[in-house]
């Protein structure tokens, strides 16, 4: 069951009678999304620790400006058809900004699903196709006195 | 056994998984997330069902007309039975379920007791069990 943190009363209700409903029958991914809750409230509530003691793994939803959105249902409207999020991310009608954003949208969620396969399939050797992660540089030593470009 | 011991039991005895995506609130990212798990499910090359039963936004059903089926499975209780009856035998299923919809499904899932069912399923026993007895369940389009 996905539980989506939020402020909103209603769905604090929804989300606490869910998981009273089905206790441990379940497995949940507490959902956050940050464009949609702005306190700690929920996070503060006896849900949030019933959740951790279960060590309920967290997906967070990048924040996605709504310049963004428009920009891609106003393309779908212009081309009369739906676009997959797959297919905005290259299309070429849309702001390089908005591709980006929805480029990154798309890759954090690629990279979080395949980090909770283990709570979102049923087994996760059935991955057949393993996202593709960048490795950071290391920084390099700072050395004056062997810096190629001072060296004379 | 211990508490250890029973979940790893339990995880072996795991063969799909159901995905819901319920909350009573509009506007709060169940189809976004389900747009992104739909997004990484065709990337990593996994076998899946996808119901949009959203039947006022239709946001899935619409982006991935070849993925995800629309089955508004939250106005009585004989649609909720025809859309479980109906899931085939995926590695995953996932349903985007509209606003409002948790006190119907909260109430439809008592109904057909899947909160024993799904702790069945805990069990490898009682799961073989439920498997032998599954054999009855008709299947029909959705």
């Amino acid at each position: 069951m996905l539980i989506f943190a939020a402020d909103d009363p209603t769905a604090k209700e929804s989300a606490s009678k869910t998981v009273r409903f089905f206790g441990d029958a379940a497995d949940y991914l507490l959902v956050e999304n940050p464009a949609k809750y702005k306190s700690e409230e929920f996070m503060r509530t006896p849900l949030i620790s019933w959740l951790a003691e279960r060590e309920t793994a967290k997906l967070r939803v990048p924040a996605v400006t709504a310049i963004t959105i428009n920009a891609w249902e106003a393309l779908e409207r212009k081309l009369n058809r739906y676009l997959p999020l797959d297919e905005a991310c290259h299309q070429t009608g849309l702001h390089e900004l908005c591709r980006h954003e929805l480029g990154f949208l798309r890759d954090r969620f690629l990279v979080q699903f395949e980090d909770l396969a283990d709570r979102v399939l049923a087994n996760p050797a059935l991955i057949k196709n393993k996202v593709a992660r960048l490795t950071e540089r290391k920084a390099d030593v700072q050395d004056a006195l062997n810096d190629p470009f001072l060296i004379a | 056994m211990t508490k250890e011991a029973d979940l790893t039991a339990a995880k072996t005895s795991i063969t799909r998984r159901f995905i819901a995506c319920t909350q009573s609130t509009g506007r709060i990212g169940k189809s976004t997330v389900a747009e992104g798990l739909i997004s990484w499910l065709r990337y990593a090359g996994v076998a899946f069902v996808a119901v949009d039963a959203d039947s006022q936004h239709q946001t899935l059903s619409h982006r991935y007309p070849s993925d995800v089926e629309s089955f508004d499975a939250t106005k009585t209780l004989d649609d909720f039975a025809r859309m479980i009856q109906a899931l085939p035998d995926f590695p995953v299923i996932l349903v985007d379920f509209p606003a409002q919809a948790t006190n119907f499904l909260l109430s439809a899932a008592e109904h057909f007791r899947i909160a024993r069912i799904l702790r069945a399923f805990r069990d490898p026993a009682d799961f073989a069990n439920f498997r032998r007895g599954r054999s009855n369940c008709q299947r029909i389009r959705l």
